[in-house]
C-alpha cells in the first residue's frame, strides 16, 4: 500500500477527499498530544486543545497555503489553542512572564555534573521525563518541540512566533536548567548508595 | 588546572567544532579525566532527551474528534477483510461447492434431496426461477450441510464456514454496506 505524504494528503483533502483527513490525525495526534500535555499539563485540558486545534485544521485546511509543512502549521495551531487555554486560566503568555529570560535561580553546587555511569539509560530516561514535567511551561514546551516532535529552530520559530534566536536561547536554558536539575537529582541517589 | 565552568562545558557539549571556545575546551577536556566524566553526564542526559517518549490521548479521543468533524472511525480490520473477501469467496465457494458435489456420490445426504438441489441443471433451474427459486435451492443446500454433514467431514465443516462468511459478505455487500457507508469519512 503506498503511504501518501503529508503534502499529497492536504492537497486531496483541498479537492474533496475528507476521508483522508483521520490519516492526518493518525499522525499527529500522539505526539499533538504530548505537546499539549507539557504545555497544560493536565490531560483533559489537552485532549480538548488538540481536538479544537484538529477541528481548526480541517476546518481551515483550505487557507493551508502550503508555505511551512503540514506539520509545522499544525502544530503552530496547536501551539495557539494551548496559550488561549493558558489565557483563560488567567496566565498571561508562557513567554512573558515576569523575570522572563531568567532561569530559577540554579543556587549553589558544584562546579561540573556527576558522574552518571552507574545509572541505567531507562532510569536515566524517567528521571529526565520527570524532570521536564515539573520544568516551567516556556522550557518544556521547546523541549518538547526539538526532541519529541523533533523540530528544527525555524520550524520551533514558526510555530511560537519567535525569533529564531531566542528559541535557541529558550533551548538553552532549558537544557541548563534540565542539567542543574539532573544532578541534584542524580547526586542525591548516589549518596544514598 | 583549571576546569571550565559549568556553563561553558554543558556549551561545548553542544556546539560543533569552529564555534568560540570549541578547541581551547577540547584540549582540555581531552586531558582531564573529571572533565570528560562529566561531558559524558551531560551527554547522557541529552541522549535520553531524545528517548523521550510520546504520550497518547484516551481510546475515546480519536472517536469524539471523529464526531466532531461529522465522520466515522475507521473500519475494523476484519471487517475490511470480509468486506473485501467474501462476495469474491462466496462465488468460489459456490461454484466449486455446485461441480463437486454434482458430481460425486459420496456425500451423506439422501439420495432424493442429492438429486434436487446439486449439480448444474438444478443450479441453473433455480436460478431460471428467479429470487425464490435461488432461496429455495440455497436454504436447501445450507440445509443439508447443517443436517447430514456437520460434524462428520472438516471439509463440510469448513465449506459451511465459507457460506457463513459469503453470507455475511453479501449481506454487507448489498444491504448493511451502502446504509452504513452512506456517511463514510
Amino acid at each position: 500500500m503506498i503511504q501518501l505524504s503529508d503534502e499529497e494528503i492536504v492537497a486531496r483533502l483541498r479537492n474533496g477527499e475528507t476521508r483522508l483527513f483521520p490519516t492526518l490525525i493518525g499522525r499527529y495526534r500522539d505526539r499533538g498530544f504530548s505537546l499539549a500535555l507539557r504545555i497544560l499539563r493536565n490531560t483533559q485540558d489537552a485532549e480538548e486543545a488538540l481536538q479544537d486545534a484538529f477541528v481548526r485544521a480541517y476546518n481551515g485546511i483550505a487557507k493551508f497555503e502550503g508555505t511551512s509543512a503540514f506539520g509545522t502549521w499544525f502544530y503552530r495551531i496547536l501551539y495557539n489553542v494551548c496559550m488561549s487555554a493558558l489565557a483563560r486560566r488567567k496566565q498571561v503568555s508562557i513567554f512573558a512572564e515576569p523575570g522572563e529570560g531568567d532561569l530559577p535561580d540554579p543556587g549553589p553546587e558544584p562546579e561540573l555534573p556527576g558522574d552518571y555511569s552507574g545509572f541505567e539509560m531507562r532510569d536515566l530516561v524517567s528521571r529526565v521525563e520527570s524532570v521536564v514535567s515539573r520544568m516551567p511551561a516556556k522550557y518544556a514546551s521547546i523541549i518538547s518541540m526539538f526532541y519529541v516532535q523533533e523540530l528544527t529552530y525555524a520550524e520551533i520559530a514558526d510555530v511560537t512566533g519567535l525569533p529564531a534566536g531566542t528559541v535557541k536561547t529558550h533551548l538553552f536554558r532549558a537544557r541548563l536548567l534540565l542539567q542543574k536539575e539532573m544532578h541534584k537529582e542524580l547526586n542525591q541517589d548516589t549518596v544514598i548508595v | 588546572m583549571n576546569h571550565p565552568a559549568r556553563q561553558t562545558l554543558l556549551e561545548y557539549a553542544w556546539s560543533v567544532p569552529g564555534d568560540p571556545g570549541f578547541s581551547e575546551t577540547a584540549e582540555h577536556i581531552a586531558g582531564c579525566p573529571r572533565c570528560r566524566g562529566a561531558l559524558a553526564a551531560v551527554r547522557a542526559v541529552e541522549q535520553s532527551l531524545h528517548r523521550l517518549g510520546v504520550q497518547r490521548p484516551s481510546a475515546a479521543f480519536t472517536r469524539d474528534l471523529l464526531k466532531k468533524l461529522g465522520m466515522r472511525e475507521t473500519t475494523p480490520i476484519w471487517w475490511t477483510f470480509l468486506k473485501n473477501f467474501a462476495p469474491i469467496l462466496a462465488s468460489g465457494v459456490v461454484a466449486a461447492a455446485v461441480i463437486a458435489l454434482g458430481s460425486s456420490t459420496s456425500g451423506d445426504a439422501e439420495p432424493s434431496l442429492r438429486k434436487s438441489l446439486f449439480g448444474v441443471r438444478p443450479a441453473m433451474e433455480a436460478l431460471m426461477a428467479g429470487v425464490d427459486g435461488c432461496t429455495a435451492w440455497t436454504t436447501g443446500i445450507a440445509a443439508k450441510y447443517l443436517t447430514f454433514s456437520l460434524g462428520s467431514d472438516a471439509i463440510s465443516l469448513a465449506m459451511f464456514l465459507c457460506f457463513l462468511f459469503a453470507g455475511i459478505g453479501l449481506l454487507d455487500r448489498f444491504l448493511l454496506g451502502p446504509m452504513l457507508r452512506r456517511k463514510n469519512y
